[in-house]
Parts: C-alpha cells; sequence; structure tokens
C-alpha cells in the first residue's frame, strides 16, 4: 500500500468536498511516517487524543526496533475493543465515515473504533404512552437498541442476523429472533424477503414493511411497528421475528395478526379481569369505528322503520333545519375531524390547546347552532372518531378510516342492505389475510382454545404455558 | 381503474332507490277510516316534528290531522298524500281507529283488510280498535295529557289498560287479519271513547291544566259478527273474556264471600278448552293468586278458611265463564273462539264452510264442567286478619 500516494488522494477529497475529514501526518523518525485518518463530524475527538495520538506521542522518540514491530505495538498498546485491519484502499473512507479512526503506514493500515455518540438518550416513548410498566423506547442508536433487547433477553439464542440492504446507502439490517423458540421456516421465509429487497437505500424500518412482498391484496396491516424494547421482547419470547435497522426508532413485528393490535405490554401488568376488559373495549371501539356513521346513515336515509318511533321523532326532529342531505353533512364532519386530527399530530405541544378550543367550539357548538349539522351527526362522528383514536397503531388507523368511508358510500347508496354487504366483504377480506403464513384472524377462525387463552381474554399468567402463545412457538408446529 | 369505474356506475345505476330523507317524513301516529255517504274518509294523524326540535322549539301543537275522501280506500289515502308536504310513513303507525261505518259494513271492512295487508310497508303489529261512541276525528285530534304523541299515549292505554285491569282488548294487526279469516271467531275490539269531547281537545292549553278534562279512554270492549252486528262487552265480560283468551297475568278480581267481597291479585293464569264431546266442552284452568284486599267475616288464619276462599274463587270464576259463554250464544257472536277450538281439533264436527258457525253452530255447544285449579300463594303480607287485633 503506497501510503503517500493515498493520503494525497485523501488531501484532495477534503479541500474539494469534505472539509471535515482530518490527515494527520505523524514522522516517526525522519523517513517513516505514520498517518492518522478520522472525521471529525463521526468520531470522538476526545478518543482519538487520548488514545491514538496519545500513543504516538509517547513513542515518537522510541527504537527504530518498534517501528518495525509496529503492528503488534499499536495492538497491544491502544486500548480500543474493536479494530481491524483494512487491506483495500476503498474501505478507507467507508470506516471513517462509519466513526472509525485509520491508522495508516506504508505496511500497514488499522481501523479503531472511536466513534461519537451523536444521538438522543433511551427517552419516553411517544407514539405508545405507557401508563404502568417500562417507560424506555427504542432511539436512533442501534447498538443502543439491539442492548435494550440484549438487556432483557440475556440468553444465548437471542439470535441477531445482520444483513445490508440498500445498493447505494448500504443500510445494516438485523433480523432479531429467540432461536430454539422460533420456526425455523420463518426465520427462512423472512429472510429471504428481506434479502430479495432492492433499493438504492432504506431511510427507516418502516420502508422494508412496504417492501416486503405483498402476499394479500388488504389494507389491514399484517405487520406491527413498536418503539417500546419490552413490546418487542415479549413477541420475540412468543416467536416473533423483530427487525430493526440503523437510524431508526422503530421495530417491525412480523409476522403480525389481527388480535395483535388490541394487545399491549401493559396488558400483563393489570389484572387478568382488568386487561381483558380493556382488550373487549377496544374490540368494541374497534368495530364501533367503523360501522356507527354507515350504520347511522343507513338508518337515517332508507331503513327508518328499524328505530323505534320516539327515536325517529327525535332524530328528525334535530334534523329539521339542515339543508344538507345526510351523506354530505356526514361527510362534512368528518372532513373537519381529519382536518383538525392532522393539524394536531402535526402541531407543536404548545399550539394544540388553541387548536382543540376552535376545534371543538367550531364542531360542537358554532357548527349545530347555525344549522349546519344536526347534533345527533356531532355524536355519531365523535364516538367514531374517539373510538378509533383508542389505537395507537397509526397503520391500523388508517384502515379504519377506508373502511369507515367506504362503509359509509355503501350505506348511502343502498342502505342497511349496503351496510351488510360493506360489512361482509370486510369481514371475508379479514379471513382471507395470511401474514407471513399465519391466518390472520388466527384463534377466532381459525378456532384455537390454546391459542385463545391469550386472546381477546387474557387468562392468569399460571394458566398460559407461555406468556404470550399466541402465535409461532416451534412447539406449535 | 377499470374496475373502479364499473363499481361506480353500478353504484350510480341505483339511482339511491327507495331514498327517504329524514327530514321529508311525515310519520304517521294513528290512521282513522271511517265511510260517509257511500265514500271512504281516512284520517291521518301525522307527527309534527318540529315541535319536537329542541333547539328552537315551535309552541304548535305536537300533531296534525289531515284526511282525505275518495270512493275507494286508496283514492282516500292518495287525497291524503295530496294535502301533505311531506312523505307520509305509514311503518310507525301505532294505531288504525276503525269507524262503526266500516265494522258494520261487510263490503268496507274486506277493502280495509285488503288494503291494509297489501302494503308492505306497513308493519304487523300495530293495534286496531274502534270508534263506536265518537267519530274518528275526535279521537284522533285529542291530545294525550301524560304522553307527548298521543298515539304512543292511546297504545300504551290499551296495554296497560288489558295488562293490568283487563279491560279492553289488545287487537294487533296480525291477529285481526288471521281472526278475519278464520273460521268460528269474531274480532273484539278496544272501544275508544273521549272524555268531554265538547272542550276544545287539540291544544296544549287545555293540557297543561292539571285537572286535563278532555282525554281518550278505554270504554270497554266491542264485537261484530260475520253479520256485522255489534255487541258490547260490560267490564265483567270484557275481564272473562280476557282471562279465558290468557291476555294477562297480574290483575285484581273480586270474589264475594257472603254480602261482602274479597280480592284477589292473580299471580299467574292459563285457561283453555278441552274434551270436546257430542256437543260438550270443558274449560280447565289454572290460577295461582294471593289476597289484596280481606274483607269477610271467615277467619283467615285458619287452614279451613283457605280452602274455602279457594272454593269461593273457584265458583265465581266459574259463573263469571258460563254467563259469558251463555252471552256469546244469546248475541250470536262467538267472539271467545270456541268455534275456533272446535275447528281446529274436530273439523268435521260442523260444516263451518258453508254454515254460519254463530247462529246454527254456536247455540248447540253447552259446558260441561269448568274445572279451576286455584292456588292461594299467601294471605298477603299481613298475617291473620287485622280486624281482630285490639
Amino acid at each position: 500500500m503506497n501510503s503517500k500516494k493515498i493520503v494525497e488522494k485523501l488531501q484532495k477529497i477534503k479541500n474539494d468536498s469534505i472539509p471535515s475529514l482530518i490527515v494527520k501526518d505523524i514522522k516517526i523518525n525522519s523517513f517513516k511516517h505514520v498517518y492518522i485518518i478520522t472525521d471529525e463530524t463521526v468520531s470522538s475527538t476526545d478518543k482519538v487524543n487520548n488514545f491514538i495520538l496519545k500513543f504516538f506521542s509517547k513513542r515518537k522518540t522510541i527504537s527504530i526496533k518498534t517501528i518495525h514491530n509496529l503492528k503488534s505495538e499499536i495492538e497491544n498498546y491502544i486500548p480500543a475493543i474493536n479494530s481491524k485491519e483494512l487491506t483495500q484502499e476503498k474501505d478507507i473512507l467507508t470506516y471513517v465515515f462509519n466513526g472509525y479512526t485509520v491508522v495508516l503506514t506504508d505496511k500497514i493500515c488499522l481501523a479503531f473504533e472511536t466513534r461519537a455518540e451523536i444521538d438522543r438518550g433511551v427517552q419516553e416513548p411517544t407514539s405508545e404512552p405507557v401508563v404502568r410498566g417500562a417507560k424506555d423506547s427504542f432511539t436512533e442508536n442501534y447498538n443502543k437498541n439491539i442492548g435494550l433487547l440484549r438487556k432483557r433477553l440475556k440468553s444465548e439464542h437471542f439470535t441477531c442476523r445482520e444483513l445490508t440492504i440498500g445498493k447505494d446507502l448500504k443500510n445494516k439490517v438485523c433480523m432479531l429472533y429467540v432461536d430454539n423458540i422460533c420456526q425455523d421456516e420463518l426465520v427462512e421465509k423472512v429472510y429471504n424477503e428481506l434479502t430479495d429487497i432492492e433499493i438504492s437505500g432504506l431511510m427507516d424500518t418502516n420502508y422494508i414493511r412496504e417492501l416486503f412482498k405483498k402476499e394479500n391484496k388488504t389494507i389491514f396491516p399484517t405487520i406491527i411497528s413498536t418503539e417500546k424494547p419490552d413490546d418487542v421482547t415479549r413477541n420475540l419470547i412468543g416467536g416473533k421475528i423483530a427487525i430493526m435497522m440503523e437510524n431508526s426508532p422503530t421495530a417491525l413485528i412480523v409476522p403480525t395478526v389481527f388480535i395483535d393490535f388490541f394487545q399491549n405490554s401493559e396488558d400483563y401488568n393489570q389484572s387478568p379481569f382488568f386487561a381483558s376488559f380493556v382488550r373487549i373495549v377496544r374490540c368494541i371501539a374497534f368495530f364501533l369505528s367503523i360501522l356507527i356513521p354507515a350504520f347511522y346513515l343507513s338508518l337515517i336515509t332508507y331503513d327508518q322503520e328499524i328505530l323505534p318511533m320516539s327515536l325517529l321523532i327525535n332524530f328528525a326532529a334535530q334534523r329539521t333545519n339542515v339543508p344538507f342531505p345526510a351523506l354530505i353533512e356526514a361527510l362534512i364532519l368528518m372532513f373537519t375531524f381529519e382536518l383538525l386530527y392532522e393539524g394536531d399530530a402535526r402541531t407543536p405541544n404548545g399550539r394544540g390547546t388553541s387548536l382543540s378550543i376552535l376545534g371543538a367550539l367550531v364542531l360542537g357548538d358554532a357548527a349545530v347552532k347555525a344549522g349546519l349539522i344536526s347534533p345527533i351527526m356531532v355524536i355519531v362522528i365523535a364516538v367514531s372518531a374517539i373510538s378509533s383514536l383508542l389505537f395507537v397503531f397509526y397503520d391500523l388507523q388508517g384502515t379504519i378510516r377506508f373502511w369507515r368511508y367506504f362503509l359509509m358510500i355503501l350505506s348511502s347508496f343502498f342502505g342497511i342492505i349496503g351496510f351488510f354487504v360493506g360489512l361482509t366483504l370486510m369481514i371475508i377480506n379479514m379471513c382471507s389475510i395470511e401474514s407471513f403464513g399465519k391466518p390472520y384472524l388466527l384463534a377466532y377462525p381459525p378456532f384455537s382454545k390454546n391459542k385463545s387463552k391469550d386472546g381477546i381474554i387474557r387468562k392468569s399468567l399460571s394458566n398460559m404455558k407461555y406468556k404470550e402463545i399466541y402465535l409461532t412457538r416451534k412447539e406449535d408446529s | 381503474m377499470k374496475k373502479l369505474i364499473i363499481l361506480l356506475l353500478a353504484f350510480l345505476c341505483t339511482g339511491c332507490n327507495s331514498y327517504k330523507e329524514m327530514n321529508d317524513l311525515g310519520i304517521v301516529g294513528t290512521v282513522g277510516i271511517e265511510k260517509k255517504d257511500g265514500n271512504f274518509l281516512a284520517t291521518a294523524q301525522v307527527v309534527n316534528v318540529s315541535a319536537f326540535n329542541t333547539e328552537n322549539a315551535s309552541n304548535s301543537s305536537a300533531v296534525y290531522l289531515i284526511d282525505g275522501k275518495g270512493k275507494t280506500l286508496f283514492e282516500a289515502i292518495r287525497e291524503l298524500q295530496q294535502k301533505s308536504a311531506k312523505i307520509l310513513f305509514l311503518s310507525h303507525t301505532k294505531s288504525i281507529v276503525l269507524d262503526k261505518t266500516i265494522l258494520e259494513d261487510k263490503e268496507a271492512l274486506k277493502s280495509v283488510i285488503d288494503l291494509l295487508m297489501r302494503d308492505a310497508e306497513l308493519s304487523l303489529n300495530f293495534n286496531v280498535v274502534a270508534a263506536t261512541e265518537v267519530s274518528v276525528k275526535d279521537i284522533l285530534a285529542t291530545l294525550s295529557p301524560v304522553e307527548s304523541l298521543s298515539a304512543v299515549g292511546l297504545e300504551k292505554t290499551i296495554k296497560f289498560s288489558v295488562e293490568r285491569y283487563g279491560i279492553g282488548y289488545k287487537l294487533i294487526a296480525k291477529d285481526f287479519y288471521n281472526n278475519y279469516f278464520s273460521y268460528g271467531i269474531n274480532n273484539v275490539y278496544s272501544n275508544i271513547n273521549v272524555q268531554n269531547n265538547n272542550e276544545d281537545k287539540s291544544t296544549t292549553e287545555t293540557l297543561q291544566k292539571s285537572d286535563a278534562e278532555t282525554f281518550t279512554y278505554i270504554d270497554g270492549a266491542v264485537s261484530f259478527n260475520k253479520k256485522g252486528e255489534m255487541i258490547r262487552l260490560n267490564n265483567k265480560q270484557n275481564f272473562t273474556l280476557n282471562l279465558l283468551q290468557n291476555n294477562f297475568s297480574l290483575v285484581p278480581y273480586v270474589v264475594p264471600c257472603g254480602d261482602k267481597t274479597f280480592t284477589i291479585e292473580t299471580h299467574e293464569l292459563k285457561f283453555g278448552f278441552s274434551n270436546f264431546n257430542n256437543d260438550m266442552i270443558d274449560v280447565n284452568g289454572d290460577v295461582v293468586t294471593f289476597i289484596a284486599e280481606y274483607n269477610c267475616d271467615y277467619d283467615i288464619s285458619k287452614t279451613k278458611t283457605l280452602v274455602k276462599l279457594k272454593e269461593l274463587i273457584s265458583d265465581s270464576l266459574e259463573k263469571d265463564i258460563k254467563d259469558l259463554i251463555k252471552f256469546a250464544k244469546e248475541s250470536e257472536n262467538d267472539f271467545i273462539g270456541i268455534g275456533k277450538y272446535i275447528y281446529k281439533n274436530h273439523p268435521n264436527y260442523f260444516d263451518f264452510e258453508n254454515k254460519n258457525w254463530d247462529t246454527e253452530g254456536l247455540s248447540k255447544i253447552n259446558v260441561q264442567n269448568v274445572k279451576i285449579d286455584v292456588k292461594l300463594l299467601k294471605e298477603g303480607n299481613l298475617k291473620g286478619d287485622i280486624r281482630n287485633e285490639k
């Protein structure tokens, strides 16, 4: 390796495009040069100073013998855990940009890890709030994330299978599972799908979700993403696979079935009775959120005879002065809700209050008083919207919205018949979905007494053979 | 994309068939039908929805009446629609009031039933009642002092009157049709009357007085035989009829004991006919009851007395039943349904198709035994006789 040539090239790059590149020339004696190459943006100056430069400043005057044995000297006396001998010239920059410091002489080229901590610390989860239970969440630091899991799973069977995805960005992606629990064919299946991905680069794990081969035609989410290490651990010992990637604070969990969206790590910190109750509430909320606007529309525009007389008169009385057809009225209100919802999600905390006050006043009061919207429609849409907010998983909310609008339109064209046709279509769709070969509605159809112990009803932990017996343990196959 | 366009077109092709906006509905609470000078006269009591609007409630009446006249009933109803700015919505009709002029006219009744049965919008659960004392319009115009909707008020009055006191008769549409086409039974109707009919009854001011004097009430029951001849049942007959047909379970019943009386409240009732043989028929009954009021001279704390009381109850009921059947035979109107029982169990006994059961068959029937099994559950909440205490 001609170190002088390489350094000249690096100097040129530094001058042209990467000013943060540092190339330091240390003269051992008049003939020998050692070059230290690093990038100050990704590596810690403290580490470079304390270990590498200090070493050379001490050894500057030492004998020529040392220089001959420079490699073993450095390896013995520089206290760095992670070092690597580079043999190819093109690797130098890759390592430097990964936070390594390269020591280059004519004979050898060594890279030492001197990575700087350029991320936030472990914080509370923001998108999945916790009341009772662990309050840590993943960060953008890949090693820290794996560490959060390793801290919980102290088993030698906890496997991390790394691979690189992305032609240009070369993102490090890791597939995590517990190899004595997770079914082998599932591991192979997920690994093959990951290696099949062709893309120039990934920004987040959620890219992978989209790049997985679509096994179903559906809008229901078949992969869950979470930022809670305890959730991931629970799923890992349940025989599932987690996919993580550098620079992304979310983990994907595959396979995901429908009932997973109604469960939460917190459920296991509550009494079985209370946890089951909350799960039932979530289930009702899911269907309420999708069905109630459509059902109301079909009742008031086509099938008024289904309503009891007193209720019919009540509804009719509230609608006396409303100038819009019921569907338009519902869509106006729905759209306003979507505006508020998106607005609130993207508003800094301080301004959220004014948004909600405005929303409550505009929607709840003024629109009704102005006679544009009937109070009962506000109630119906509000119940539907509030029910959908029970689910922290953003993808499921998207699904709920789609089916809600679909059923609303069917109902407003065909009445109660359209409503039930739409509902049947939804159930057929759910029944025909598979998530990595597992039926989406697992434990309900196809019914399994053993698997439904931790379904909607959570049995006590002593009643369950495993903490999460839900899905894909080896014992189940 | 093609699929989407086809789907969209399919949606549009329906043209929103049977789309009814709620604001356009004229919800009909009660319908009255009568016949005058050869013309049908239909009156609809339509709910005035805006009176129920809490935001800007108007002081107007909760219902309004519209009427239509026509050679046929359909024409009369079409005229109703002409007078209304809203689609008349009959699915929630609570009651249909038939005037005496309809019930007495065989042909008119037939055309009314034909139209009601053909209409897919009508439910099978509305009440059918009769107006014999006052006009149909008077009943429909009278507001209820307790219910904001007089149609609901009338429905509840009938229901509770029959279930709690055995007065009136709850005839719902499907039984009305059923009995009309059955052999050996005639329909019995609650007879609706209006208290103080001449006062102004359709204004809310009248109702705001706590001693509202104008209201509809159940004035016993009436029955019309196949020829259209009306008979009126008095309260006792009315009660016994409901008893025989098991129309209630919790009602008071006054039993004589010497020259005094005591009252029982029934708890469970089951009556029926059996053992029809050679013109003779048995009536069986089980009564579970307890004492509600006690005025007799017998010492109630003794077991002997209780046996005696049971006998008294049984005898009194037996007498009432026999009287009722006698009354039916005399008035040539089988409103009890003895003929229906015989037709179902012994169809060859009488030629129901060609002969008139009311006049030719019923008179031959005699009651052989009336077996009533009375169970006195308790003497009420009082132990013994309160008048013996000093």
